[in-house]
C-alpha cells in the first residue's frame, strides 16, 4: 500500500518487500520461467530463506528438480495462498474450498500427486505438503496392501522371505 | 543452503523428463516422505498394511525416521469416552456406562471391556475402537488348581467367576493371553490363554 509521498528509496524498497509486491522468477528444469509475486514465492520456505538471506531475487531461482507442469500447479497453490487474504470467515472458506478442489484433482492423477508432493517437500511449502501427504494417507487408510498397490500403480515385488517376516510381525504386533 | 537450489547450474541444458523411464514412481517413495505419511496413519492396521505394499515401502516402514509413536495407548475417561493418540480424537461408546470398565489396551489397538450383569458369556470382550470390531471372550475358565476357586465349586468343571486384569492380543494367530484372578479382591493372579471363537473357555496356569 502506498501510504507516504516521496518516500526514500530504501523505505519504498522495504515497503515493497513488506507487501510482497516484488516479482520473482522461478525457472523449471525445462528452462521455462514463471514470474510470480514475492508473496506467492514466500509460500516456499526454501525460497523465502534465500530471499531473506539477501538477494538473488533479480537473477531468479532455477529449480532443477521441478518440471514445468508441476511448477505451474505448485504456483497455482502459492498464488492462492500467498496473494489472497484469509482474514474473514468467507475468505478462509474460499481458501478451504480451493484446497479441496486442488487436492481432488491431484487425487485423481496419482502420478501428478507424486510430482507435486516431491516439489512441495523440496520447496518446503508447508501447507501444500500437508495437503498432499494427507491425501496419500487418506488413500491408504482402510485399504488392503493389494488395493494400495492398485491405487498407486505399484508392482508387487516382495520376496517370499519378506512375506514370511510380515506374517511374523503381524503375529507379534 | 544445502537445499539443492545452488547445486545446479542455472544454465544447464534443460533436463528433459523422460516419461517412460520414470515409471516406477510410488514404489520409489523416499523414506523420509514415507515417514511423514506414516505419521498420518494412526491406526496400527494401516501401518502394517503400508509395510506390506512393496519392498521400498516395507523398508521405509521399518526404518522410517522419526520413530513412530505407538498407535496406542487410549485414555479412558470413565465417562464413556476414550481418547486415542496421536490422533487425539475423543470417541464415545454408547454401550459404555460407568459400570463398564476399560480394563486395558494392547499394542494392536484392542481395548478390553468388562460389563457386569450380562451373564458370564458376554461379560468380557475386546473392542477395536478404530474399526468397531468386537471379539467376545470365553465366559468360563478351566483352572488346574481347585484350591484357588470358590468353595463348593465342582472339581474339574470350568468356573465363570473370574476377572481379567490385563490382556495381550497376539495378532494374526488369534491367541489372547490374560492375567486373571478368581475374585474381585484377590491379588493372586494367574495367567490364562484362549483363542476367541475357537476355545470354549480359558485355560489357566497354576
Amino acid at each position: 500500500m502506498a501510504t507516504g509521498s516521496g518516500a526514500a528509496a530504501a523505505a519504498a524498497d522495504a515497503e515493497e518487500k513488506e507487501s510482497g509486491s516484488r516479482m520473482i522468477t522461478l525457472t523449471s528444469n525445462e528452462g521455462k520461467a514463471f514470474v510470480v509475486t514475492e508473496a506467492s514465492a514466500r509460500q516456499s520456505a526454501t525460497i523465502r530463506s534465500m530471499v531473506d538471506d539477501g538477494g538473488c531475487v533479480d537473477k531468479g531461482f532455477p529449480l532443477p528438480n521441478v518440471d514445468s507442469k508441476t511448477l505451474a500447479r505448485v504456483i497455482q497453490y502459492c498464488d492462492e495462498h500467498g496473494n489472497k487474504e484469509a482474514h474473514t470467515v468467507d475468505e478462509r472458506a474460499a481458501l478451504a474450498k480451493f484446497d479441496k478442489d486442488f487436492i481432488a484433482e491431484l487425487d485423481a492423477d496419482k502420478a501428478f500427486l507424486y510430482d507435486v508432493t516431491m516439489a512441495a517437500n523440496y520447496l518446503h511449502i508447508q501447507g501444500l505438503f500437508a495437503l498432499t501427504t494427507q491425501c496419500i494417507a487418506d488413500t491408504i487408510k482402510g485399504k488392503t496392501p493389494e488395493e494400495i498397490r492398485t491405487a498407486f500403480g505399484i508392482e508387487y515385488d516382495l520376496t517370499a522371505q519378506d512375506e514370511e517376516e510380515i506374517k511374523e510381525e503381524d503375529t507379534h504386533a | 543452503m544445502g537445499i539443492g537450489l545452488s547445486k545446479a547450474t542455472p544454465t544447464a541444458a534443460p533436463a528433459a523428463p523422460p516419461p517412460a523411464s520414470r515409471q516406477p514412481l510410488w514404489s520409489d517413495l523416499p523414506t523420509d516422505l514415507a515417514g511423514v505419511v506414516l505419521l498420518r496413519l494412526p491406526s496400527h492396521a494401516d501401518r502394517v498394511r503400508f509395510g506390506s505394499v512393496c519392498r521400498q515401502w516395507r523398508h521405509a516402514a521399518t526404518t522410517a525416521p522419526p520413530p513412530l509413536p505407538p498407535a496406542l495407548p487410549w485414555l479412558n475417561f470413565h465417562d464413556g469416552t476414550l481418547q486415542s493418540f496421536p490422533g487425539g480424537e475423543r470417541r464415545r461408546f454408547s454401550s459404555l456406562n460407568r459400570h463398564t470398565i476399560c480394563a486395558g489396551s494392547t499394542a494392536a489397538g484392542w481395548l478390553l471391556f468388562r460389563r457386569p450383569g450380562h451373564g458370564p458369556r458376554r461379560r468380557h470382550y475386546l473392542k477395536n475402537p478404530l474399526t468397531g470390531e468386537v471379539v467376545r471372550l470365553p465366559g468360563h475358565c478351566h483352572c488346574d488348581d481347585p484350591s484357588r476357586l470358590r468353595r463348593h465349586h465342582p472339581p474339574g468343571s470350568p468356573t465363570a467367576y473370574f476377572y481379567i486384569r490385563k490382556v495381550i492380543v497376539c495378532g494374526g494367530g488369534g491367541l489372547v493371553v490374560a492375567r486373571i484372578s478368581y475374585s474381585h479382591d484377590n491379588a493372586d493372579d494367574v495367567v490364562a490363554c484362549c483363542r476367541p471363537g475357537t476355545s470354549p473357555s480359558w485355560s489357566a496356569g497354576p
